[in-house]
């Protein structure tokens, strides 16, 4: 019946890309409701703006795109919740909710701005190269190095405070806090 | 030089999720169905069911004539034998799901039914489809004589052939409750639908809001989209627009409330034309 259909098309994106997104999401928001939520304005998002959605692995960037603001936004929309998502929210109750709370390290970690933790994650949990993450974050190349850069020697130098022997975080971190990296 | 941090920080990461689940599956279903469509869905979607003819249509008034009858049982269809047909009526319309598919697997059809509100026009339409989407003709509303003024038909059951021995989804539009959204919609000056053969193409937003109004409608958006643009995903979404501007077409979102398409520019005569031609509607 023609050309690919929105709904072909869609289903592709959603199949590709819904473990990553579903990760990313998991990730930032604490509750299963709160992660129901962003995962289904997500993908609501990108079918409704399904010729926006760039083609091959660039879709996941953009979506990462999307439920980084979705989760910036979710707290005051609290309105929109909608009745999308029942079984996947049973599912996700079902879901380890254990972070490590790596002591003093994840203390450190989450004293940090918002931004510099989303750098951080951005490269240490979903992988991401520099210019990817200037794609998710929409900055230049540039922007994003130096931002990285400077959230990594934040988490250090938060680090250094908390706990002043580091030699069990690496070498690289101690010069990282000593700023002479 | 800084993988020591990227590791410490790794080690804060939930673990991923690696499966797209059932309840993943589903959610990707229900936006499909139930989030609002795009502008280029909802044309789609509106050529595709009219260039389907007479078998696609048929279920509304099924659905109204049932719904007055005493659901005395919990069962939620009722299903008969008849010259080579499963005819069935659907007796509960707010049931749940599995319990059609139950009753309908007992007479060995692997068919799932839902019966979805839907914007005026679609009450009381069958859409039977294929796991890969496609339409199964063999499937049909059942219509009772007399004139019908919707656009999919005004079916009072679905007739199944009983040696149909595929996998099918079946929706049923039926009535939507004050508030409740639409599943399923079309352009608000569709048969059946209350802007339907109303001279309202390239009239201001102040006006066709008026003309609205006196229908029961309110406006919740507007999309923008350039009559010369030859992409027909080119729009944009806003809250407001200055009175002044142009309609070119719309769609209801739920009872009382509609998405309309505007722009500065008036749309060719010659799509209004088309429009009239293809609604059965006199010229303006």
């Amino acid at each position: 019946m023609g050309p690919p259909e929105p709904e072909q098309r869609f289903e592709e994106i959603y199949m590709a890309h819904y473990p990553a997104v579903a990760t990313y999401v998991r990730r930032r928001a604490s509750s299963p409701d709160d992660i129901a939520d962003v995962i289904s304005e997500t993908f609501t998002t990108a079918w409704r703006r399904l010729s926006d959605v760039p083609k091959g692995d660039e879709a996941r960037l953009w979506l990462y795109g999307v439920a980084r603001r979705v989760l910036a936004n979710h707290f005051r929309a609290e309105e929109r919740r909608a009745a999308l998502a029942l079984r996947l929210r049973d599912e996700i109750t079902t879901w380890e909710t254990s972070v490590t709370g790596d002591g003093l390290a994840h203390q450190a970690f989450r004293r940090l701005s918002d931004d510099d933790r989303e750098l951080l994650s951005l490269v240490a949990w979903e992988g991401l190269s520099g210019p990817e993450i200037a794609k998710v974050l929409g900055c230049s190349r540039g922007a994003a190095r130096l931002r990285l850069h400077r959230a990594r020697k934040r988490l250090a130098k938060e680090l250094a405070d908390l706990d002043p022997d580091l030699t069990g975080y690496g070498r690289r971190v101690v010069s990282l806090a000593k700023g002479d990296s | 030089m800084t993988r020591d941090i990227d590791a410490l920080v790794a080690r804060f990461a939930a673990p991923p999720v690696t499966e797209v689940s059932e309840g993943a599956r589903e959610l990707m279903h229900d936006i499909m169905s139930t989030a609002e469509p795009a502008p280029r869905r909802t044309r789609r979607r509106l050529s595709l069911r009219v260039a389907i003819p007479a078998g696609a249509l048929l279920t509304a008034a099924v659905l109204a004539m049932s719904w007055l009858l005493p659901t005395s049982s919990a069962v939620a269809l009722d299903i008969k034998r008849e010259g080579g047909y499963y005819i069935i009526a659907i007796k509960d319309l707010y049931a749940d799901p599995e319990s059609y598919e139950t009753q309908l697997r007992a007479v060995g059809l692997n068919i799932s039914l839902r019966v979805i509100p839907t914007t005026p026009a679609l009450e009381g339409s069958v859409f039977p489809t294929s796991p890969d989407k496609r339409h199964l003709p063999e499937i049909q509303g059942i219509n009772p004589p007399g004139q019908c003024g919707k656009m999919d038909g005004c079916a009072i059951g679905v007739k199944i052939p009983v040696g149909f021995k595929g996998t099918a989804h079946i929706d049923v539009g039926r009535k939507a409750r004050p508030g409740e959204r639409y599943e399923s919609t079309t352009s608000f000056d569709a048969k059946g639908e209350p802007m339907h053969c109303v001279p309202y193409y390239n009239k201001s937003v102040a006006e066709v809001r008026a003309m609205l109004r006196e229908r029961g409608v309110s406006i919740e958006e507007f999309i923008v989209t350039d009559p010369d643009s030859k992409d027909a995903r080119d729009y944009d979404v806003a809250d407001s627009v200055p009175d002044s501007w142009l309609v070119h077409g719309g769609t209801l979102n739920e009872p009382g409330s509609a998405t309309i398409v505007v722009h500065e520019k008036p749309m060719p005569q010659k799509n209004i034309d088309n429009l009239n031609a293809a609604n059965g509607c006199p010229s303006s």
